[in-house]
């Protein structure tokens, strides 16, 4: 007699699920087609109200959490109030144009409606975590892409950050967990 | 390894409903309005059912909260075509919103009936909508749910202490239902610690577990066997 005791059997782990195979053989034709940048669909290039250059605050030894305070110590980086802008500002060249603007939206106690650059689609049910990957030792760089170089900060041209493939590659590559209840809850 | 358990003290309920409140608030279920409650489509992650105990007149009222079980044999896993609900390493029945398709064989083979169906899209009266938890994902219809044992307080736990380079506390990963017990009934916490309040009460004597003989396993134990005082 065959035992249907289903537990002497081990518990498996939830396999990945085959890519629909429209996907595959699209992703296939282009990846051979020309796998370069260039080739992705093209992001449209983000303007912000004011211009605020990373690159600029970077050479003058302003860390990314300066501003994005929560992106080592909670779940969202997060961007600072413009009180926090014109602390600095008021004294550190208050004359330069778009300083000035910041400065008009502290005094008028207006938020500045900046746009925003990064963010996992909300369908996807993603709970992501920037105080996670830090711990783990990731650079904000390694997702974000070097925002340090750029004038007005960019998606990431070779990823997108919903990409779930790209995600897990990481996750495995580093021994992090794979299981759905990481990021998915 | 962690194995996360919970045991419901039955003498100490008293039947309040602040956990399912709290289950409402903390997990984004959406109320479901009174004609979708009258055909027996209400979303609580967590119900209070009532039990009669002895004959009239020495008869009182035991109140027994009622989640997912967290079965360790769940019969609603090996059901579910797209893995949608699977067993992790720590021992959750977890349900992932995005492989859900809603065939519903997982609720329907849920001997505690703990499963709820997304049939419309949730709505929230105004101004409830504002007060979703952001740590938990907004589900949308077509998708089953059930209790998580608020998995994102067990994440924001490992983190905490991940920070602070520290082991967990027992004890510091409450779910809302047993935040919120004024009668301290629920406990929560590792299976696999010894130690844990949680595993001395599964080995108090006092527990029992729903439905034993279907062989389910559940990781949430009831105790009872107090003396009326």
């Amino acid at each position: 007699m065959p035992t249907l005791s289903r537990s002497a059997q081990p518990k498996p782990r939830p396999p990945r699920l085959p890519e629909p195979l429209a996907a595959l053989v699209l992703s296939c034709a282009v990846g051979a087609a020309c796998a370069s940048v260039a080739c992705r669909p093209a992001v449209a290039v983000v303007e912000q109200p004011i211009g605020f250059d990373h690159a600029v605050h970077e050479a003058e030894g302003v860390r990314c959490v300066r501003c994005h305070l929560g992106a080592e110590t909670q779940d969202s980086a997060g961007l600072m109030r413009v009180e926090r802008c014109a602390a600095c500002h008021r004294r550190v060249i208050p004359d330069h144009p778009d300083v000035a603007k910041v400065l008009q939206h502290w005094q008028d106690e207006e938020p500045i409606l900046w746009r925003r650059v990064a963010w996992i689609d909300e369908g996807s049910g993603v709970q992501f975590s920037h105080q996670a990957h830090h711990l783990a030792g990731v650079e904000c760089t390694t997702c974000h892409g070097d925002v340090a170089s750029m004038a007005t900060a960019q998606p990431p041209a070779t990823h997108r950050l919903d990409d779930m493939d790209w995600c897990v590659d990481c996750h495995r590559d580093n021994e992090a967990s794979i299981d759905c209840l990481t990021c998915h809850f | 390894m962690t194995h996360w358990g919970m045991a419901i003290d039955v003498d100490r309920c008293t039947g309040c409903e602040a956990c399912v409140v709290a289950c409402h608030a903390e997990n984004n279920i959406a109320p479901a309005g009174p004609e979708e409650a009258a055909d027996g489509r209400v979303r609580h992650w967590l119900r209070i059912e009532r039990e009669y105990v002895g004959e009239f007149p020495d008869a009182r009222v035991l109140f027994r909260p009622v989640l997912c079980q967290h079965c360790e044999e769940a019969p609603c896993e090996p059901v579910c075509p797209t893995y949608a609900t699977y067993h992790n390493e720590e021992g959750l029945n977890a349900m992932v919103y995005g492989r859900c398709v809603g065939t519903r064989y997982c609720a329907n083979n849920c001997p505690y009936t703990v499963r709820v169906f997304n049939w419309f899209e949730p709505e929230w009266p105004q101004p409830l909508e504002r007060q979703h938890n952001p740590d938990v994902t907004v589900r949308q219809s077509g998708v089953m749910e059930k209790c998580t044992f608020c998995v994102q307080r067990i994440q924001q736990g490992k983190r905490a202490a991940r920070a602070e380079d520290r082991e967990l506390r027992d004890g510091e990963i409450q779910p809302a239902c047993a935040q919120s017990c004024p009668t301290r009934a629920i406990v929560f916490g590792d299976l696999d610690d010894p130690h844990s309040e949680v595993s001395q009460a599964f080995e108090s004597g006092r527990a029992e577990v729903l439905l034993e003989d279907l062989g389910t396993r559940p990781s949430v134990v009831y105790l009872r066997g107090e003396e009326p005082r």
